[in-house]
């Protein structure tokens, strides 16, 4: 019986195996499978002669092996124990969803549907979205009931469709239809149904549609809208030819920005608008004379809402004119010197607060990192230990009575107005006027981050991108700023 | 006239007198003296066209005494004149003329240029008189280098058959003065069987060798050691086989990464850097994205390949939370799963031994997706690997007449992988059948021919030629819509790659085909054909096609398709030689501009082709732009280009513009699956590899990378179809391509050894006087170093000789005899 001996390779291991060179192939897989535990049907081999892995019936005399085995040279083997085994559950792809669900599935939790375009109707679209971002406006509209169930016309009817599509926003997971929102809208103000040319809807003034919804949650819900959007406002109105003046109590919803050639920011905007000169009949000189106003806040609401007043009513092209002009506005926005003494006396105490918080938290920054670094110092000595308690003391000399009433908690704390607005949305127009082009919103969102709502489409973006809606070219520039007051 | 001695200047203006004085003289002795002058002073003078040059009329009247008494400039100017001489009398009198007084001249020129540093102006004098041969009798130890290396690059502007000339006579010169590894680069150059046989055998000593034996492995061109015309002696064998088969890639590439601290696997994310954008794709999705997914396959094949390890696949704690090692595969979606298994074969590339056993199991998976990746994984491994034992071909060979297309695909391109460049014979019989079988299916038969392209490619292999060229007039008429009809032909086309006037029979065959791919098989070996010569007449011709406006209805677009092949074409031509490739670039800014959809969305991959791991400032530029074009296709193309272009540099300017591109497209899942991809292919093997055909000082092009790096680009034509439709794994095909682009010094056993290196940015020095600096801003390094695309490494000190006069890939060093410890201190 011819046999020879080989190193058979398998993995990182070498058998030397004595084949009998009268067997078949077949003889020799069986040795290799009960040497390596491989099932036979998965043994392998190769380097062969004439290149061909070992088969059942292969010849072992014509195979080279005696030759491979005097060179000293090694087969190879293959074969695996082991088994790929698919989960028990077959993974689901954004892909085999449908179409329209696909950008909620990947998006996760951050998903915020957008609301589908029914032809130019963006514009209320933007207005949803940028209401929506309040979140004192959606549990106040979520809470409020009407008698008839909200069915009919009018604003019970317009509030009730704001509900629902809030609520139909909360649960989608792709964009919304606010088929009934604008049907309704449509019904209380013609002018939003109104068709161009062709049958398509005809664009619509934003701001129209923001007042239109405006006033009919004040209608409904008055001393929640109060809270929520009304500025207060006293109006001083000095008549410079008589001595008269007349003051004037007011509510408004929003704070307007006049734009003229020297208004680059919004607060010289509101400077403007505040300060209006109507001709009034005087009482004394028995005929109408001019007034010289000056408006003030007397109270300042939850969501301050202003209005940049880019168009304008051209007489001789019959149209809303836009001032593309650049106004600024910041992230934070200081109310404080547009309100009434008696509201800033109100206001002082909390911005005390607040900037005295800024300032202990500015110092224990400067105290850890001081503290961070002398440790690093001086880490061995123990002398710091017994320093702490002098140095508290010392702080406690500077300022005695502020510390004291601090270990108690606050009932105010978070109540307290400041004066100052935090942006959380801007709805922007794209285009020549007011009756055309394209609105988006940007809203910002609880984490800190934006997303702008273009229609369906929800692109994420930054707060610089939203800086750069200041206006001043044809990129989208913003119109209507939601800010929310930041309270201590 | 500033050699001339002063006396003589001023009889410049008297050169008629003296002419006429020479007509009347009678005297003989003096009469050959003045023609001396009168030969020197006509120097100046312009020579009229049509006559012979004066100078040289009155040179052959003259003395004939030693040429060189009058100074350089004169033998200069002598040379040029009887260059213009040569061609006046070749167009009067044809090939019959006699040119026996000027080939004495020539005798006597050529040895004083040669001893007088002018080596060029001797070749450039013997190119004009097309006597090339006598330079071989005046070359020696001193003058060999320079007169080589201009022989070497003049052969790039020189037409056929005269380029084939220069690089023999540049072969024969080595051979005479025994440089074997110069000889094997020239012969490579030639890419001539015999005379890469011939140069292997006269090379005796055992050390150059096996530099030689590295040489060929880099180079993609193996020869057979155990029998036929290079045999070598038993006792030897199994070292230089071992050398040969490119066996210990895998050690010294892990090596170079031990030493460059890059081990560390890396995840998609860790390449993506999404944290460095301002805007976030949201996180914490809910539900996998397949595409994201794939791409992030991708990726991980790509960055980590060749390390053998990384998070997803290999290893035994999952990285992203899932349960077991295996469920990676599982998170992709049907054939995507077939390129999830398949990298596994990137990471483990080259392993032969350590490999092959990890992949083995994926065999038996009852999913046949996942079959067909495991066999692509096994392809991978031993791409551009030998191993004695075969098992590529073993594994392969059962599944590629298999039920299941998928897997037959697997089989098929695993074998083209594995094979790439062997010629091996069984992978065509193997192979041909499949083709020859009309029942299967028109994929599987474009991946065989392919696999039979890459595995013969450049070598006209007959049984081939006649097997494709058959299935291509038999296949029925609908087959012919079918994207994979051009792969078909590409694959008929590899076969011809750079063997240049010899496609012309195929070539008449391919204009009775049916006219749908009639003319797309004929541009198509045209192109491969001509890669790589250089040829400005192709480059021309091709031009003129991509300028034509062709007009076709919706349903024809067909039409348009051989425009494409013809952008590629121009890369492919051009790319042998740096001026020519500049100049194609500059073709394409017109194209860009003026042509037709067809001819856009292939300038960008025919950029890739150009600049494979070279990421030039102007071309990322450009691509940058073009990744951004309103036309999908070219921007998807220029997406794909980008990641080619940038290939295993870590380029971090790339990088920056990459993930720009991903926050740009991130709503666009092709466009974004491609750029994925690119960022993948700019950090391939962590920046250790490159993709770049040329090797050797740029002097020589691999036609296996290029065959991996073409068939890429054919298949970014049509992404629809390839790429971003069921066959992405074809992005496999560019480790065909792969190599790290390292130098790596070994001693004369074969063992790493460390010396300094001064790596710089390589400097022309054809033609230059004297001994030039060949780098320039250089920094010294320990090897093995990584070397980027245009440098060039020299040994810091002379202690060691490289047998080799090119650094790059393995270089063994010889200690230098002469070098004495105590000079370093």
């Amino acid at each position: 019986m011819p046999s020879t001996r080989i190193a058979v390779k398998w993995g990182a291991k070498t058998y030397d195996v004595d084949v009998d060179l009268d067997g078949t192939g077949a003889a020799l897989r069986a040795t290799l499978a009960s040497l390596t535990g491989v099932p036979v049907d998965r043994v392998k081999v190769t380097g062969l002669r004439g290149g061909r892995p070992l088969a059942d019936d292969t010849d072992l005399r014509t195979c080279g092996l005696e030759d491979l085995a005097r060179r000293n040279k090694r087969l190879m083997m293959f074969g695996s124990t082991a088994t790929i085994e698919a989960p028990a559950t077959a993974v689901k792809f954004v892909e085999d969803l449908p179409e329209r669900e696909r950008d909620a599935a990947a998006a996760g939790d951050e998903f915020r549907p957008g609301m589908v375009n029914l032809g130019n109707t963006c514009y209320a679209n933007s207005v949803l979205q940028c209401l929506r971002a309040c979140a004192g406006l959606r549990e106040t509209v979520a809470g409020w009931t009407a008698e008839d169930g909200g069915r009919g016309r009018g604003t019970a009817a317009l509030t009730s469709a704001l509900r629902d599509v809030f609520g139909d926003v909360e649960r989608a997971r792709e964009a919304v239809m606010p088929v009934r929102f604008l049907n309704v809208l449509r019904q209380m103000h013609p002018q939003f149904a109104q068709h161009g040319p062709g049958g398509v809807p005809m664009q619509q003034d934003a701001e129209e549609c923001w007042s239109a919804v405006m006033h009919a949650l004040s209608t409904e819900t008055p001393d929640e809208m109060k809270r929520l959007f009304g500025i207060g406002m006293r109006r001083e109105l000095k008549c410079s030819e008589s001595g008269e003046t007349r003051n004037e109590e007011s509510i408004e919803y929003s704070l307007k920005c006049n734009i003229t050639i020297e208004v680059n920011h919004v607060t010289e905007g509101f400077r403007i608008a505040l300060n209006d000169t109507r001709e009034l009949r005087s009482e004394a000189l028995g005929r109408d004379a001019v007034f010289e106003g000056a408006s003030k806040i007397s109270s300042l609401p939850e969501y301050l809402t202003t209005q940049l007043v880019r168009f304008f009513y051209k007489a001789d092209i019959r149209a809303k004119a836009k001032i593309l002009r650049a106004v600024t506005f910041p992230i934070t926005l200081d109310a404080y010197e547009f309100c009434t003494d008696e509201l800033k006396a109100e206001l002082d105490p909390a911005r005390k607060l607040k900037l005295k918080r800024e300032d202990d938290a500015a110092t224990q920054r400067m105290n850890e990192k001081k503290a961070a670094l002398e440790g690093a110092k001086e880490e061995s000595s123990d002398t710091a230990m017994g320093d702490a308690p002098a140095s508290s003391a010392a702080t406690s000399d500077v300022a005695p009575v502020s510390t004291a009433p601090e270990p108690e908690v606050d009932p105010l704390e978070g109540t307290r107005l400041t004066g100052f607005y935090d942006l959380i949305a801007v709805l922007t127009h794209k285009g020549r006027s007011a009756d055309s082009g394209h609105y988006v919103s940007w809203v910002k969102h609880d984490n800190g981050s934006w997303t702008q709502f273009d229609d369906e489409k929800q692109i994420p973006t930054t707060e610089e991108e939203v800086l750069k809606l200041k206006g001043g070219g044809d990129h989208h520039m913003s119109y209507i700023l939601c800010y929310k007051a930041r309270k201590i | 006239m500033t050699s001339v001695p002063k006396p003589l200047k001023f009889l410049r203006p008297h050169l008629q007198t003296l002419k006429d004085v020479y007509e009347k003289m009678k005297d003989k002795e003096n009469k050959f003296l003045l023609a001396d002058i009168v030969s020197l002073l006509a120097m100046t003078n312009a020579n009229v066209s049509g006559e012979v040059p004066e100078s040289l009329k009155y040179r052959l009247l003259g003395s004939k005494e030693d040429i060189g008494n009058w100074g350089h400039e004169y033998v200069r100017n002598l040379a040029a004149e009887i260059g213009t001489e040569y061609h006046r009398r070749m167009e009067q009198d044809g090939e019959g003329a006699s040119m026996n007084d000027l080939m004495d001249l020539v005798y006597e020129i050529v040895p004083f240029h040669m001893q007088h540093n002018a080596e060029p102006e001797a070749v450039d004098l013997l190119l004009e008189v097309e006597r090339l041969d006598v330079l071989l009798n005046h070359v020696n130890d001193t003058n060999y280098a320079r007169t080589c290396l201009y022989l070497f690059s003049c052969a790039n502007y020189l037409p056929e058959p005269e380029d084939a000339t220069v690089l023999k006579m540049a072969h024969s010169i080595f051979i005479k003065v025994g440089k074997m590894p110069d000889a094997m680069r020239v012969a490579l150059k030639l890419c001539e069987q015999t005379i890469i046989e011939e140069t292997f055998n006269a090379c005796t000593d055992l050390g150059i060798k096996k530099q030689l034996c590295y040489m060929l492995a880099r180079h993609g061109h193996p020869l057979k050691l155990d029998e036929g015309p290079c045999e070598v002696p038993e006792e030897n064998l199994d070292t230089l086989q071992n050398i040969m088969s490119n066996s210990d890639l895998t050690k010294n590439y892990l090596t170079l990464a031990r030493d460059l601290d890059v081990m560390e696997p890396k995840l998609p994310e860790d390449i993506y850097k999404s944290h460095l954008m301002d805007v976030r794709a949201p996180s914490g999705a809910a539900v996998d994205s397949a595409r994201a997914n794939l791409a992030s396959t991708f990726v991980n094949a790509f960055v980590n390949a060749g390390f053998g390890q990384d998070k997803l696949l290999t290893s035994s704690e999952p990285a992203d939370g899932s349960s077991s090692n295996v469920s990676w595969i599982f998170k992709n979606k049907d054939h995507g799963k077939t390129s999830a298994a398949a990298s596994l074969g990137s990471i483990l590339l080259w392993d032969v031994d350590g490999g092959l056993p990890q992949v083995d199991a994926y065999l038996y998976s009852e999913d046949p997706y996942i079959v067909a990746g495991g066999l692509l994984a096994v392809g991978l491994i031993n791409t551009n690997v030998r191993n004695e034992c075969d098992p590529a071909y073993g594994l392969l060979y059962e599944s590629v007449t298999k039920e299941n297309a998928s897997v037959r695909i697997g089989a098929i391109m695993g074998l083209g992988l594995a094979y790439a460049g062997t010629q091996k014979e069984e992978v065509s019989e193997l192979l041909t059948e499949v083709i020859h079988d009309d029942t299967a299916p028109l994929e599987v038969v474009a991946f065989a021919a392919l696999s039979l392209g890459l595995v013969f490619c450049g070598t006209c292999h007959e049984d081939c030629v006649s097997t494709i060229v058959q299935t291509l007039m038999l296949r029925p008429e609908k087959d012919h819509e079918n994207t994979f009809m051009h792969f078909l032909c590409l694959g008929l086309g590899l076969l011809f790659l750079q063997r240049q006037a010899e496609v012309e029979a195929t070539l008449e065959v391919a204009k009775t085909l049916p006219p749908r791919i009639s003319e797309y098989l004929q541009t198509v070996l045209d192109v491969c054909a001509y890669a790589g010569s250089g040829n400005v007449l192709k480059v021309q011709s091709l031009l003129a096609k991509c300028g034509e406006h062709p007009e076709f209805e919706e349903d024809d677009e067909w039409i348009a398709d051989p425009q494409s092949v013809a952008v590629l074409g121009v890369a492919l031509v051009a790319m042998g030689e740096e001026l020519g490739s500049d100049m194609a670039v500059r073709a394409y800014d017109h194209l860009i501009q003026y042509g037709d959809a067809a001819v856009k969305k292939a300038v960008p991959l025919a950029f890739a082709l150009l600049h494979a791991s070279n990421p030039k400032l102007d071309i990322t530029d450009l691509l940058g732009r073009l990744s951004h074009d309103s036309n999908e296709e070219v921007a998807q193309a220029a997406c794909l280009a980008l990641g080619v272009v940038g290939a295993g540099t870590n380029n971090a300017r790339l990088a920056s513009q990459l993930r720009q591109l991903s926050s740009y497209y991130y709503k666009e899942p092709s466009c974004l699956f491609l750029v994925r991809v690119a960022q993948g292919l700019v950090h391939m093997g962590k920046g250790l590899l490159t993709l770049s055909t040329s090797h050797s000082d740029k002097a020589l092009h691999s036609n296996v990378a290029l065959a991996g790096l073409i068939i890429t680009a054919f298949a970014g034509l049509d992404m629809k179809h390839t790429i971003l439709g069921k066959h992405h794994y074809m992005l496999y095909y560019l480790f065909v391509a792969a190599q790290p682009r390292m130098l790596m010094t070994v001693d004369e056993q074969g063992d790493p050894l460390q010396v300094s290196v001064r790596v710089g940015q390589a400097v022309d020095v054809v033609g230059q006087a004297g001994r030039p600096k060949t780098i320039t801003g250089f920094q010294t390094h320990n090897t093995p170093v990584l070397l980027a695309v245009g440098d060039r490494a020299e040994l810091a000190s002379e202690k060691y000789i490289p047998l080799t006069p090119v650094l790059e890939g393995v270089v063994i060093l010889k200690k230098n005899p002469g070098w004495v410890e105590d000079m370093e201190k």
